[in-house]
Parts: structure tokens; C-alpha cells; sequence
């Protein structure tokens, strides 16, 4: 594995551990946005290139990195401003078409993984919604859409692209090709939740972070899974898209 | 398969769901989710069972994590935790079992398909090709390449010898088994894993299988013992066909013994009958009618060559007859003078007609040979006979003596029709007679059998060398006398 993964994931985790402590507002975004932007940088530079092939092209990888920057800029002058958020997913779809993506994107993918992760994302989104209901009284409403579609703006322009990439697209796909397909999907799962307990966004209570654990732990071994039967991070990247939207709809208590 | 299983564990959550807000005893139908977990784990094996009883914990804890926020871990729910914790061991354990003893048995089919395989009497190459294919439909895998060696040679499955440098050539060396997690080239990863065939504590072959995916340690483990049973399993093979062939080889040579025997008897009769005929023929004539007494001399000179001939060829059987049961000729050594012992015996050979025929090439000074001196008159008359029997009548016959460094070597060579390339080696076999030899002249097939044993119980060697139309040179050495 290049030592640019781990050293990677390590600057990512520390700068949302620095936007934890930053004070909330741009400033934080903005930190969050740069470990993101490690992470998706990292995921292309790396993961761009057919294994053994050398590397992605860098000026790829910064223009996505800009681009998430920018998109982070955006979202913090108002909720219209998330729609720069999308200038990631439609880089990463001109780089997808021009062939430019490398292992991160073998064409063609076929559809049973993508409707396995778009299903499993639903079924576990719908569960959240059942058990903290019924659990902790949130209740799912979407009583501002405009916030609602922001924050899937978010997820699709920076949260699930990098994380997704990095970890189902470069540490999932390197690692099963040196250690054993169970060993690689703990690692997985293990780099998946602790990059999601370090982010800033995260509410820290007790019932939130052992929810989190636990649903980020199946959605990191379904990525996982489905990378290993695709052998490309785009399903398990629709599912964590499909369950953060579910999870976004979820209300206060 | 899937579908049925998740239809149970959604129709035992619909069911929970349902039951739940006024059931007195909700926590029993929890237990229904041990069905459908089980039965997934019996049918898919531990991943798949593990997967079930995951499932089915997510399914159920809807309804039980309210208890838990409510009261605490009362006793409805800490038994929920407990149906949880049983579910989470018996979809595993169940499914590991079941998929243990389903790679078992698995494994056993592997071994008898092999031996089915290589139980034909298919040459290497098709073997190996048969066998490869064979594995590559059982194991699941995406190709499988199967090297043995095969006396120098490396035999391989698709006729590809394996390269110098290959993980084949390197398994094949030092008999170590070699795992790659990834071969390269595709998005999902190739697993190698090239392991030795082992054959009475040495590695014959390597059985090299990439599958693209998983190729779990225990899969691995399993490839290993089957490169062992493999290896013995074509060991086997290679014996029976050895056997087979040997087998052959000795029912061939068997019949060729008997009809050499039966050859032999034919042959043997009428020699021994031809000399008889004229025995019984001369002594009727001497005794019954009157013969002029200038007839005696010739008569009786008749008699004697005819009773000589007669003495040699019992000889010749009795010797044989030893020699074929085992015992050694009994011979009576002494200093023998070469040239004197090769005058006697063609002097009695040749006769006045064919005298001019045979040249002696004898130097003066040859030192004694360490010979019995009958063993030596039977080797050149057996010789000097058989190059007089088949070369033309006026063609000379030479019989030459040469000192060695420690022997004296006798050639005989004649310039009659020589012997073809294919009967060489068989000339000295005792009763066979090359095939055109039995219409050129009369014999049992004794003669070079009985110089061979003779020359071979002095410790000497004899040697034949013939080209087609243009003779024969019969050699031995003797040692020289001490």
C-alpha cells in the first residue's frame, strides 16, 4: 500500500479533529472541507491509476480538491450557495466519461451492485428512522426542504465522494489485494467509523455516537462488500448517499 | 435462496411488529427469527448464516432498544439481549458446521473425480489436460494449470512448459508452496496460489489455481492437501502404467519364447536327426553288407565327423542348459597357446575343400591366453563354422590375433551377407536365428549363445559388427595367462 493511504487518512482525522474544536460557522467548514479534500485528493492521486500503473494524474486530484474547497466556500454563504457543491460530482463525471478515474471507476458497472447499495443504503436509512423514532423520539420530517436538499448537497459534492472514494475506492481496494478479503473489510469498517466519529458535524452523545457506530459499521461492510463484487466504490457510495438523505430527515426529539 | 430467507426474517419482523403492542409474551415470537437464521446457515453456509442473524438483530431491535431506553435493562429486554447474543453464535456456528462438512464432502468428490481422471490410460499430456479441467469446474476457480515432470522433461496441461523464473519453475525447485494476493490486471483482485505435487517425500509436479476474489487461508490449506494427494495420485498413475507396459512387454516376450522354443525343438530334431540318419545309415552298411576294405577308411571317417557334429551339438545344449538354470560353466584353465589352438581347430573345420578359404593372420610371438583349452576350440569352431555357413564359397574367411595390453584379442570376419542392423542385438540370444539366416543355412541357434557364455565365464567380452553385404567381424579377448 503507498504510504500516502494511511498518512492520508491520518491529516484528514486531524483536521476534523481541529474543526471539532474550531467555533462553529465557516471557520469549521472549512477545516471539515480540507480534511475532505485530503481524503477525496488523496483518492484520486492514488486510486486514479489501474493497480500497478503508476498513479492518477495530480492536476486531477487538485482541481477536485479545489473544487470541494469551493464548494465548502459557497455553501457557507447560504443555502443557495450549496449548489456549487455539485461542481465535485460533475467533475468527477466528466474525469468518469473521459476515462481519467482509472480503478476508481472500471467501466462498466453493472446495475445489480448499484441497486444492492441504493436498496441496503434505504433499508438501514428507513431502520434509523424506525428505531430512533421509536428510541429516542426523533421524529422524520421534512419541514424545510431547502436545508433538507442542502445538506444532501453536501453529501453528494463532498462528504460521501471522499469518503467513499478514499476508503471503499483506495484503502478497501489495496488492502484486499495484500491481506485477506474478511481482514481488508475490518479495516475498512474501522477506518470508516473512526472517520466519521472525528467529524465535526457529529453530535457527541452517548445514544448519537453508539448509533453512529453501529450504522456506520454495517454501511462499511455492505461498501465493502459490494466493492469487492463490483470492484468499484460507486455502491457502496450510493448507499451511504441513500442513508445520510434518510438521515437527514430526521428532526429533533 | 436470498430471497426466501429475507422474506422470512421481514414476515417474523411484520409478525413481531404486529404482536408487540398487546401480546402478553411478545419475547416468544422472537424465537421464530432462529428458523430462518438456521435454515440460511444449514443451506449458505457461515458467512451467509452470520449475515441472517445479523439481520434478524437489526430486524428486532426496534422494538426492544425503547424497553431499554425506558426501563433500563429490565428483564424483558436483557432476555431480548440474550435471544440476540444466541442468534448471533447459532447463525455462524450452525452455518460453519454445515459448511465445513460441505467442503468436506466437496473435497472427497475433488479426489474420487482425480482419480477417475487419471485412471485412464490417456498419455501425460491428455491426462494433465483432463485433469486440469476437471479441477477447474470443481474448485470454482478461474484457471488452473497442472506441471509434472516426467523424467527430465517438464509435461504441463495446454502443452506450456512453464518459464524459468515463473512461480511453477520455483515451486517446482525447492517443492515450497507460493501464495500471490494479487496477480494484477483487474479490479478485482486475482489470487495465485501454486503448490508442490508431493510423491513419496518429493515434489513431481506444482497445480497452480487463480481465482479472481477470495482464496481464504482455509481454501488454501485444502489447495496444499490436494497437491499431496495429487501428487500421489499421479504417482500412482505413472506406476500402473508402467506396470501395464511392462506387462506387455512380457506377455510379447513370453510368446516370443515360445515360439522360439518351438522353433527350437523343429530345428534341434532335425539336426540332431540329420547326423543320426547318417550314424545309423554307415553302421547298417558296415554291419550287414560287405564294404571294400579301401571304402572302410572313408566310411569311417564319415562316421567319426558325423558323431563329432553330433557331441557338439548335445554340448552346446547341456551348456546352455546350465547357463539358463543358473549354473556357472565349469571351466579347466590353463596357459593355452593361441596360435596352435586356432591351427587345430581350423585344420579340423575346414577339411581339404575348404581350406584355401580360411587365412590364419597369427603373430609369432603371442603370449599364452588364460583359457580352458576345450572352451577355446568350441569359441573358434562355433566361429569359424558360422563365417564359413553364411559367406559365399569362394569368399575368404580370416581369423585374426592381436596382442592387447593385458589379453589377446581373436576376430573372425568373413565377407558373406552380414547380419541387418535391427538382429545385432539379438544374435547372442540363445535358439534365435536372425529370420533370413534359416533359409541360408542349417542351425539351432545355439552357436553365438554358447561363445557368448563361454567368452563370458573367462571374463572376456565378444563383440559382433556386420553392415549388410559386406560381412561380419566376430571378436573376443581372452586374459593372458599369469
Amino acid at each position: 500500500m503507498p504510504p500516502a493511504v494511511p498518512a492520508a487518512l491520518a491529516l484528514a482525522l486531524l483536521l476534523f479533529l481541529a474543526a471539532r474544536q474550531a467555533p462553529p460557522g465557516t471557520g469549521r467548514g472549512i477545516v471539515a472541507a480540507g480534511g475532505q479534500a485530503v481524503l477525496l485528493g488523496a483518492a484520486l492521486r492514488v486510486g486514479g491509476a489501474r493497480p500497478g500503473s503508476g498513479s492518477g494524474c495530480p492536476a486531477d486530484a487538485v482541481i477536485a480538491a479545489g473544487l470541494l474547497l469551493v464548494g465548502a466556500a459557497g455553501a457557507a454563504v447560504g443555502p443557495a450557495g450549496a449548489a456549487a457543491r455539485l461542481g465535485v460530482p460533475l467533475w468527477l463525471a466528466w474525469l468518469a466519461v473521459r476515462g481519467r478515474l482509472g480503478g476508481l471507476a472500471p467501466a462498466p458497472i453493472a446495475p445489480g451492485p448499484l441497486l444492492a447499495g441504493a436498496a441496503l443504503g434505504a433499508l438501514l436509512g428507513l431502520h434509523l428512522m424506525v428505531s430512533a423514532s421509536r428510541t429516542l423520539g426523533y421524529q422524520a420530517v421534512l419541514d424545510e426542504p431547502g436545508r433538507w436538499l442542502a445538506g444532501v448537497a453536501y453529501d453528494a459534492g463532498a462528504n460521501v465522494p471522499a469518503t467513499a472514494g478514499f476508503v471503499f475506492g483506495v484503502l478497501h481496494d489495496r488492502t484486499q489485494r495484500r491481506l485477506s478479503g474478511p481482514a481488508a473489510a475490518a479495516l475498512t469498517v474501522g477506518a470508516l467509523v473512526a472517520r466519521y466519529l472525528a467529524d465535526p458535524l457529529l453530535p457527541v452523545t452517548p445514544e448519537v455516537v453508539t448509533g453512529a457506530v453501529f450504522y456506520i459499521a454495517i454501511l462499511g461492510g455492505v461498501g465493502a462488500w459490494l466493492a469487492w463484487w463490483s470492484g468499484s466504490p460507486a455502491p457502496g457510495a450510493l448507499a451511504l448517499l441513500v442513508f445520510f438523505a434518510a438521515w437527514r430527515l430526521l428532526g429533533t426529539p | 435462496m436470498t430471497a426466501a430467507a429475507a422474506l422470512s426474517l421481514a414476515l417474523v419482523g411484520a409478525l413481531r411488529a404486529a404482536a408487540e403492542p398487546g401480546a402478553a409474551d411478545p419475547g416468544l415470537l422472537r424465537h421464530l427469527y432462529f428458523v430462518p437464521v438456521v435454515v440460511v446457515a444449514l443451506r449458505a453456509g457461515l458467512a451467509r448464516g452470520a449475515l441472517a442473524a445479523i439481520v434478524a438483530v437489526v430486524l428486532d431491535a426496534p422494538l426492544v432498544l425503547p424497553g431499554i431506553e425506558r426501563q433500563g435493562l429490565a428483564s424483558a429486554p436483557t432476555e431480548a439481549l440474550v435471544t440476540y447474543a444466541l442468534l448471533l453464535v447459532a447463525g455462524p456456528l450452525a452455518g460453519g458446521l454445515a459448511g465445513a462438512a460441505r467442503e468436506r464432502r466437496r473435497r472427497y468428490e475433488i479426489l474420487l473425480e482425480v482419480q477417475r481422471v487419471l485412471g485412464g490410460a490417456a498419455p501425460p499430456e491428455e491426462a494433465l489436460e483432463g485433469l486440469a479441467s476437471c479441477l477447474r469446474e470443481r474448485l470454482g476457480v478461474a484457471d488452473v494449470a497442472v506441471a509434472v515432470r516426467d523424467g527430465a522433461r517438464i509435461v504441463a496441461s495446454r502443452g506450456a512448459t512453464p518459464a524459468p523464473g515463473s512461480l511453477m519453475t520455483a515451486v517446482l525447485d525447492d517443492g515450497a508452496p507460493r501464495f500471490v494476493p494479487d496477480a494484477g490486471g483487474g479490479a478485482r483482485p486475482r489470487r495465485v496460489l501454486v503448490v508442490p505435487l508431493m510423491a513419496r517425500g518429493e515434489c513431481c509436479g506444482a497445480l497452480a489455481v487463480e481465482r479472481v476474489g477470495e482464496l481464504p487461508a482455509g481454501d488454501r490449506l485444502a489447495l496444499v492437501a490436494l497437491g499431496a494427494h495429487l501428487g500421489l495420485a499421479l504417482d500412482n498413475a505413472r506406476l500402473a502404467a508402467r506396470q501395464r507396459r511392462f506387462a506387455e512387454e512380457l506377455a510379447a516376450e513370453v510368446q516370443a519364447a515360445g515360439r522360439a522354443r518351438a522353433s527350437f525343438v523343429a530345428v534341434a530334431s532335425h539336426e540332431l536327426r540329420t547326423p543320426l540318419t547318417a550314424l545309423l545309415g554307415f553302421a547298417e552298411l558296415l554291419a550287414r553288407r560287405r564294404v571294400a576294405p579301401d571304402e572302410v577308411p572313408r566310411v569311417a571317417a564319415i562316421v567319426w565327423h558325423e558323431t563329432e557334429r553330433l557331441a557338439r551339438i548335445v554340448d552346446d545344449l547341456l551348456d546352455l542348459s546350465r547357463i539358463e538354470q543358473g549354473m556357472g560353466l565349469r571351466l579347466r584353465r590353463a596357459a593355452v597357446a593361441p596360435g596352435p589352438a586356432v591351427a587345430a581347430a581350423v585344420e579340423l573345420l575346414a577339411g581339404a575343400a575348404r581350406a584355401p578359404r580360411i587365412v590364419v593372420d597369427c603373430p609369432e610371438d603371442l603370449p599364452a591366453v588364460d583359457a580352458d583349452p576345450d572352451a577355446l576350440d568350441r569359441i573358434l569352431k562355433n566361429l569359424v563354422g558360422n563365417a564359413l555357413k553364411y559367406s559365399p564359397p569362394a569368399s575368404p574367411v580370416r581369423v585374426r590375433l592381436r596382442p592387447g595390453p593385458a589379453s589377446v584379442e581373436f576376430a573372425v570376419e568373413d565377407r558373406g551377407r552380414g547380419i541387418p542392423p535391427d538382429v545385432l542385438p539379438r544374435v547372442f540370444e540363445p535358439y534365435y536365428r536372425a529370420p533370413d539366416a534359416a533359409g541360408a543355412a542349417r542351425g539351432a541357434g545355439l552357436g553365438l549363445a554358447v561363445v557368448k557364455a563361454l567368452v563370458d565365464a573367462h571374463g572376456g567380452a565378444v563383440r559382433v559388427e556386420s553392415a549388410p553385404g559386406s560381412g561380419t567381424r566376430v571378436s573376443f579377448a581372452l586374459p593372458v595367462a599369469p
